[in-house]
């Protein structure tokens, strides 16, 4: 159990857009939603806090293309 | 046109109306700021060519040579006071529209406050002479106050008498009838010196009186100005003066020069934003028309919804439907159910869903058989969001069984993307699909085959009941822009075509707010700075804001930060390295 938690701890929430925007902020991500601001609403994935924006970038268009959006 | 179109329709008329009102009252302080700097700078070129009006009088009385001179440079002077107003109220113009260039507006502001401080300090002192012209105080100190400096007559005919009794002995010394005229001599030269020091004592009693004189004058002229250009005097003298009665005096001009300064600020200050006002009155006059055309034409996307998705339902939380119900795992999490499916749960793929063929198999799926049974219990059951807790928890059990991290499978030579961490947990993808499987896979659980053979035998008897309480429920408030009426069939909404058209509007950003802000940045309907942007978003926002929550300046000022932040990353915009208090923070690149 410690160990799953360890693990949970590790990952960092991303929320993502279609057009393949994200941030982290859940706040910003839920106004940004409530007004349209970027045409769809926000997915949540997960990846390591220590993950450099770049990866980040690059995990999120490969989960985008598989979504198939 | 329902009530809800011809409400808004009457708040933007209302709005309209404020703004025109708005736009008037700019545009007659705009014409007074253009007649009030007209006549600073006529003003200037005229102290700077002919000096004080008050005294152009005297040029008429000079010839006619002196005064055809005067009609010229009086021209001059009119031609230019009139360019630099012109100049100054069109380069503030094209400042608040465009970019400004720091060297040009820092000339013009230094020559408007230079032009106006040359004039106002001119007019501070023909001011002060006309004021003394009818102070009878002042006119007395002009009278002279002593008189001419004269010998006493007295002591003059003594020394007279004294030079001719001198004169007397020296005759009768040269006849033998004295015997010396040294007494004589001695009392001459006595009264000669008493004379001359009388003489010297009135020449500095003069100096003195005068002294006094010129003192008093001085600082009548000083008194003559403004109290409060007296008080900055009296400031400045007390820093830096030597504390003499009247130095305070000495320090007029330096207080004339403060105070025209700090006036000639607060003009300029004012005009800069007189002719930025008109501009935000402009393009909120230019918004609103626009927005009631498109309610009026029933074309405008907000109140048609069309900037929505599909209907209430998230794009990322939901299944596809296959033909007779069923669910598709999608990149994230899982949700609700469906259709009218009545048997299945997450990872049920149904019968006579064909697989597409997998181009190549990836190597490490070669080396990792699944090792989870036909008979092993599902996952994670119910149709309901799946937490980050319970999905850590599926991926890790997952890993239990298969012993695979994603990591691995990349090292591996899996190419497949799978929306979780690299060391966390990831099942292998099936080596070769079995004849009929459907070929989706649950990036979670892994293929949906390895779980649940096919075909299904008995499709009424599902292993787990769907819960139908964790489906999600259609979304029934009306977002911030549109959605106006709840979405009874949501099942259109997750169709893989919609999805796709959905990305591909996002992509364009034909509806959204953030490539419509950009969109009016590059237009120049809105400037890229804190204010503009964050009335630009209320604008927009304001007619079709229906939420609980109301939409104070934290909420504005937070969406625009989520603009400006992704503007910054997208390299649209970039902080200003040079920002200092008043200038512009943020650069637009874009």
């Amino acid at each position: 159990m410690s160990n799953e938690v360890q693990t949970t701890e590790n990952l960092k929430p991303v929320y993502y857009w279609l057009d393949g925007y994200w941030i982290y902020d859940k706040e910003e991500a839920d106004l940004m939603d409530e007004i349209n601001a970027f045409g769809s609403l926000h997915g949540t994935a997960l990846f390591p806090q220590d993950m450099p924006p770049e990866q980040v970038n690059k995990e999120i268009a490969a989960l985008l293309t598989e979504q198939g959006a | 046109m329902d009530n809800i179109k011809k409400t808004e329709l009457n708040h933007l008329q209302t709005d309209l109306q404020d703004e025109m009102s708005h736009n008037r009252q700019c545009r007659g302080l705009l014409v007074l700021a253009m007649i009030v700097t007209l006549i600073s700078y006529l003003f200037f070129s005229g102290h700077l060519k002919l000096g004080n009006p008050l005294y152009w009088g005297e040029y008429f009385n000079k010839g006619a040579v002196t005064i055809t001179a005067f009609w010229f440079m009086l021209f001059s002077v009119i031609l230019l006071g009139v360019f630099l107003a012109w100049v100054k109220h069109f380069a503030y113009s094209h400042f608040t529209t465009y970019r400004a260039i720091a060297g040009v507006m820092v000339t013009l502001i230094g020559f408007a406050l230079l032009a106006e401080m040359f004039a106002a300090l001119e007019d501070q002192k023909a001011k002060a002479d006309i004021q003394l012209e009818g102070n009878s105080a002042y006119q007395a100190t002009i009278q002279p106050t002593v008189g001419a400096i004269t010998a006493s007559p007295s002591l003059s005919g003594d020394i007279g008498a004294a030079s001719q009794r001198v004169a007397r002995c020296e005759e009768n010394l040269k006849r033998g009838k004295e015997k010396h005229c040294e007494g004589d001599k001695a009392k001459l030269a006595a009264l000669e010196k008493q004379q001359s020091a009388a003489l010297n004592a009135q020449v500095a009693a003069t100096e003195a009186t005068e002294k006094l004189r010129f003192d008093r004058q001085d600082k009548m002229k000083a008194d003559a100005h403004n109290d409060f250009i007296v008080g900055i005097a009296k400031f400045y003298a007390g820093i830096f003066g030597t504390g003499a009665e009247n130095g305070y005096v000495a320090y007029i001009p330096w207080a004339n020069i403060t105070l025209m300064l700090i006036i000639a600020i607060a003009f300029e200050r004012l005009h800069a934003f007189l002719i930025e006002a008109g501009r935000n009155i402009k393009g909120n006059i230019r918004g609103i028309e626009q927005r009631i055309a498109q309610l009026q034409e029933g074309s405008n996307p907000l109140a048609e919804g069309k900037h929505l998705p599909p209907n209430g339902s998230p794009l990322f939380r939901y299944q596809e439907p296959v033909k007779d119900g069923g669910f598709k795992q999608t990149g994230i999490g899982f949700t609700a159910p469906v259709g009218n499916k009545k048997q299945g749960f997450v990872g049920f793929i149904p019968p006579g869903h064909k697989a597409p063929e997998r181009e190549t198999p990836p190597a490490a799926a070669k080396t990792l058989e699944p090792a989870i049974k036909d008979d092993a219990p599902v996952l994670f059951e119910g149709g309901g969001k799946q937490t980050p807790e319970q999905r850590e928890w599926v991926l890790k059990e997952y890993a239990r069984r298969t012993g695979q991290t994603y990591r691995q499978e990349l090292a591996g030579g899996g190419k497949a993307y799978r929306d979780q961490a690299l060391d966390a947990p990831a099942p292998a993808l099936p080596a070769k699909q079995k004849a009929g499987g459907t070929g989706l896979q649950n990036p979670a659980l892994g293929t949906a085959e390895q779980h649940f053979p096919l075909p299904i035998e008995e499709p009424e008897k599902p292993r787990v009941e769907p819960r139908a309480e964790l489906a999600e429920k259609p979304r029934v408030e009306p977002r911030a822009r549109g959605l106006l009426e709840p979405d009874e069939n949501h099942v259109h909404a997750v169709a893989n075509e919609p999805v796709k058209a959905q990305a591909a509007e996002a992509r364009d950003g034909a509806d959204s707010l953030y490539p419509e802000w950009v969109v009016a940045v590059r237009a120049k309907e809105c400037r890229p700075t804190v204010n503009h942007s964050r009335l630009w978003i209320q604008r927009r926002i304001a007619p079709t804001m229906t939420g609980s929550k109301t939409n104070d300046l934290k909420r504005i000022d937070a969406m625009r930060k989520g603009f400006f932040a992704r503007a910054i990353r997208e390299g649209l915009m970039q902080l200003n390295a040079n920002y200092t208090n008043g200038g512009k923070k943020y650069l637009w690149v874009g």
